[in-house]
């Protein structure tokens, strides 16, 4: 091995706007970076999407001189390490005490902030106006049925702890709903960790229901605690167009939130940031406008879903790029030149049944604000709602100059695209 | 002929029910030159008989109850109801200014108050005004302006352009004039027939050819639309920027020296936030959440608002949306809200129907602030348009604790439309709970248990 290779260290895998992102760090610092992987081997069925580029690790992630053993060799070539993705912070926090001198945040820290009940506790010592009232449960028995009922009230959202996105988070306005979602929950909880490969232990959060609007925003935390954020993003949850289901159906940014709105935003934000602790990373933090002022839904050590591509979109943000200078310890750059307005839009069919056909995908291709279109499931796949795991059907990225236009192509798409249930 | 108010003279022609209204008025009374009249135009229904008796209660005092309504339609199901129990029904051609004169200058000093309940009575409300000079209304032009979308917007960005959002006026769907909507507002754009009540063709547009195509279908439906329910003036349509926001009512008393009085706010949850493409008020519910500033300033915005309509000694219902720059006026009209007597009743324990006469007295209006408990109208539409061919779930909601009024207003084999298209809704509810957490579970068991299902 050269003595002049310098890795970057990616924990469990690699994407191509990740490579693209090794690339501009090499352009912008004028280094030859290099890009690593490392892999649990029981992690099944997750590589590197370009292994031209990658030189790929695997060790049992449960073993820590596994993970030291094979990192040995590039421990002193190793300049950042970073992750991708809600589901790889526990497997990064596995990793990141066997390369102590880089920049990135605490193996506790990373734990905390994907472990919804931490997260909760944390916040509320830190501040408890910027998080709404909650309870942890680890079974359905009548106790802890009333302590629900005594602590959170009604409506209350009843949340899986260390689950991603809208996995199993039920709205409950009454006991007997509230019980029983428990017992399903409690039932299905089990099932969807074993798919999605989790090694945590099941808990489940219940709390309060915020009533507002929701917004995002994805933040770096320099090592010293020194916060930047890129523009804010609206979210229209599948609630606030008839589904009885949290998935994120529209995003759009930037908003039309005013300066000292956000500027308020950006207090709580703050707040959340350091109750968890969290340096070295980019953040991305989920946030609800209440009356009472903004409140913390949940935040996660990572870049949030589709901001790469939304913030480059809409102001020419490198977003991964800027999350690697981070851990490289260089000042991300965020130009505050709007380009332009995004939106993404996760469309999930509006019953639950077997997927037969999506119709309409080729009229707006012809949109002129569409920018990509991911098909996620495919005839004869189940179409499920978030809350059940399901996967929206397909995933839109609309842009344009000028947002009434964009607004006027998600209307178009809304009204073209049609999905049959067989 | 010549009437006075011992001896009232009714054209012949009148028959059946209209007959025993005569009858009524015919006869002379004994107590008819005290000034104790209380005369509602168009339509007078069961709950405010009732909120009157108990206003005389409170008061002490006796009034006479009065109807004048245009003969040429029919009294309402509601009305129907409780005419026989009033004291004097005047049934009158309202499209004629003798008849008016001749039933209405004899009760000239007799009159104490002239008001409406109904937002399709304010017009009709405008012609009755002349007749009563001796009593505190509005104005007949300020009545006009209200009952027109158009003079409203004019006269709300006239009075500041900050509060109410642009717009202009079509009144045909030619390229042109799609053209002059596109280069002057932005999009997305609400089209709103000028003159109709509720939120009948009224339709949200993201771009030009949707915009084109729904401004064709309310030109062709709008006439039958106008004929049906009675909708103003020559047809007119507004198109008026969309904004975006939270929506929120208030009903306000306006003295006669213009001092206003506010009611609690109600938070409005329209068809669009549930998945319909309908504005609907779904639910409306008070108290609300919003903190005392957001209230200040909403009381403020609605002042400004009633102010520049020169409203006076009238309920004004105000239509308001909580938006980033601040709280904007979606519309106003001269009269009680929809469902607001019992909302107010229910979670404040006030008199909306008597605290609408006290203004008009002129006396202040007896508003109590502090909750008693928490108060929903919903409005239950068919998910699609069709003939209604079931509706389960009606018994068991019966069942449910909040559940205070329930009001069917379809039956099996009628049509269901949505309210854009001037259907009406398939039932009506009312649900009451001391907390809100039980209202709100309430409402959830409600539409979960309730199918409305079309073919």
């Amino acid at each position: 091995m050269p003595r002049h290779t310098e890795y970057i260290l990616f924990i469990t895998k690699v994407t191509p706007s990740g490579v693209a992102a090794v690339a501009q760090c090499n352009t912008h610092l004028k280094k030859d970076f290099k890009i690593l992987v490392i892999q649990d081997k029981n992690e099944t069925g997750i590589f590197p999407e370009d292994k031209k580029v990658s030189k790929i690790l695997t060790c049992d992630f449960q073993k820590p001189h596994a993970i030291e053993k094979i990192l040995q060799p590039y421990k002193d070539t190793i300049v950042a390490a970073t992750f991708y993705g809600d589901e790889n912070a526990i497997l990064a926090a596995k990793v990141f005490p066997h390369v102590p001198y880089l920049l990135h945040t605490s193996a506790a820290s990373l734990e905390w902030s994907t472990d919804k009940i931490a997260m909760r506790q944390l916040f509320e010592a830190a501040d408890p106006t910027i998080t709404p009232a909650f309870t942890i449960v680890k079974n359905t028995d009548e106790k802890s049925i009333a302590r629900i009922i005594k602590k959170v009230g009604f409506p209350l959202v009843i949340k899986p702890s260390g689950l991603a996105a809208s996995l199993l988070v039920t709205m409950c306005y009454h006991e007997d709903e509230l019980k029983k979602s428990l017992q399903k929950t409690f039932r299905k909880i089990e099932k969807i960790y074993k798919e999605n490969n989790r090694t945590t232990v099941p808990r489940v959060l219940v709390e309060q229901f915020m009533e507002g609007e929701m917004y995002s925003v994805d933040a770096y935390v320099t090592a010293k605690g020194d916060i930047s954020f890129c523009p804010m993003v609206y979210v229209k949850t599948g609630k606030t167009i008839g589904f009885d289901d949290f998935f994120n159906y529209m995003r759009i940014t930037p908003t039309q939130l005013k300066e000292t709105t956000i500027e308020k935003a950006h207090v709580v934000a703050k707040k959340a940031i350091h109750a968890v602790n969290l340096r070295s990373t980019t953040v991305h933090i989920e946030l609800m406008r209440t009356e009472d002022g903004w409140k913390i839904i949940e935040l996660g050590p990572r870049i949030g879903g589709f901001r790469n591509a939304m913030y480059k979109l809409s102001h020419n943000i490198e977003h991964r790029t800027n999350d690697l200078l981070l851990h490289l310890g260089e000042k991300p750059i965020i130009p505050k030149k709007q380009q332009a307005y995004v939106s993404v839009l996760k469309l999930y069919a509006k019953k639950e049944g077997i997927l037969k056909k999506v119709n309409g995908i080729r009229k707006i291709k012809k949109l002129a604000s569409i920018k990509d279109i991911q098909l996620n499931l495919k005839s004869g796949d189940a179409c499920l709602y978030s809350k059940h795991g399901g996967k929206a059907v397909c995933d839109i990225i609309l842009a344009h100059k000028h947002r009434p236009q964009l607004l006027a192509d998600i209307r178009r798409v809304e009204q073209s695209i049609n999905i049959e249930l067989e | 002929m010549k009437k006075t108010s011992d001896n009232f003279l009714v054209p012949l022609t009148l028959v059946g029910k209209l007959y025993d209204h005569m009858i009524k008025v015919v006869k002379p009374t004994e107590v008819t030159k005290e000034k104790n009249i209380l005369l509602y135009v168009g339509k007078l229904f069961p709950h405010m008989y009732y909120a009157l008796k108990e206003f005389e209660k409170t008061e002490d005092r006796k009034f006479r109850l009065a109807l004048i309504y245009d003969s040429k339609t029919k009294l309402d199901e509601f009305t129907e109801k409780i005419v026989d129990k009033l004291d004097i029904v005047i049934p009158c051609d309202f499209s004629s200014d003798a008849a008016l004169h001749e039933a209405l200058i004899p009760l000239q000093d007799e009159i104490l108050v002239l008001t409406t309940r109904s937002e399709d009575q304010i017009s009709a409300l405008a012609r009755v005004v002349p007749y009563v000079p001796f009593v505190h209304t509005p104005t007949e032009t300020s009545l006009l302006w209200a009952t027109d979308k158009i003079a409203m917007r004019k006269h709300l960005r006239n009075y500041d352009k900050s509060i109410t959002p642009a717009f202009m006026v079509v009144k045909d769907t030619e390229k042109k004039s799609i053209k002059t909507i596109i280069d002057t507002l932005t999009f997305p754009v609400i089209v709103k027939p000028a003159g109709l009540a509720a939120s009948r063709l009224v339709g949200i547009c993201y771009h030009k050819e949707e915009l084109s195509d729904f401004l064709k279908k309310v030109f062709r439906e709008i006439e039958a639309v106008y004929k049906a329910d009675g909708g103003n003036g020559i047809p007119k349509v507004l198109v008026e920027e969309f904004m975006e926001g939270q929506q929120y009512s208030i009903d306000a008393y306006v003295s006669d020296v213009g001092r206003m009085y506010f009611c609690p706010m109600v938070s409005v949850k329209t068809g669009k936030a549930i998945g319909f493409d309908d504005f609907f008020g779904y639910l409306q519910m008070t108290p609300t959440l919003l903190n005392e500033e957001s209230i200040a300033q909403a009381e403020h915005v609605a002042e400004q608002s009633i102010r520049a309509m020169a409203l006076r000694s009238t309920t004004v219902h105000v239509e308001l949306l909580k938006t980033e720059q601040g709280w904007k006026v979606i519309e106003l009209g001269p009269r009680i809200g929809g469902f607001r007597h019992m909302l107010y009743e229910f979670a404040f324990d006030f008199n909306h129907t008597a605290n609408d006469i006290l203004i008009r007295l002129p006396k202040k209006p007896q508003i109590k602030k502090k909750e008693q408990g928490y108060a929903a109208a919903m409005k239950f539409f068919a998910k699609e348009e069709g003939k209604l061919v079931k509706l389960a779930g009606i018994k068991k909601i019966q069942e449910l604790k909040s559940l205070k009024k329930l009001y069917i207003n379809k039956k099996v084999g009628d049509t269901c439309k949505f309210a854009k298209h001037g259907g009406s809704s398939v039932f009506n509810i009312i649900l009451v709970n001391k907390n809100r957490s039980e209202l709100l579970a309430d409402i959830r068991r409600l539409e979960q248990t309730v199918d409305i299902q079309v073919e």
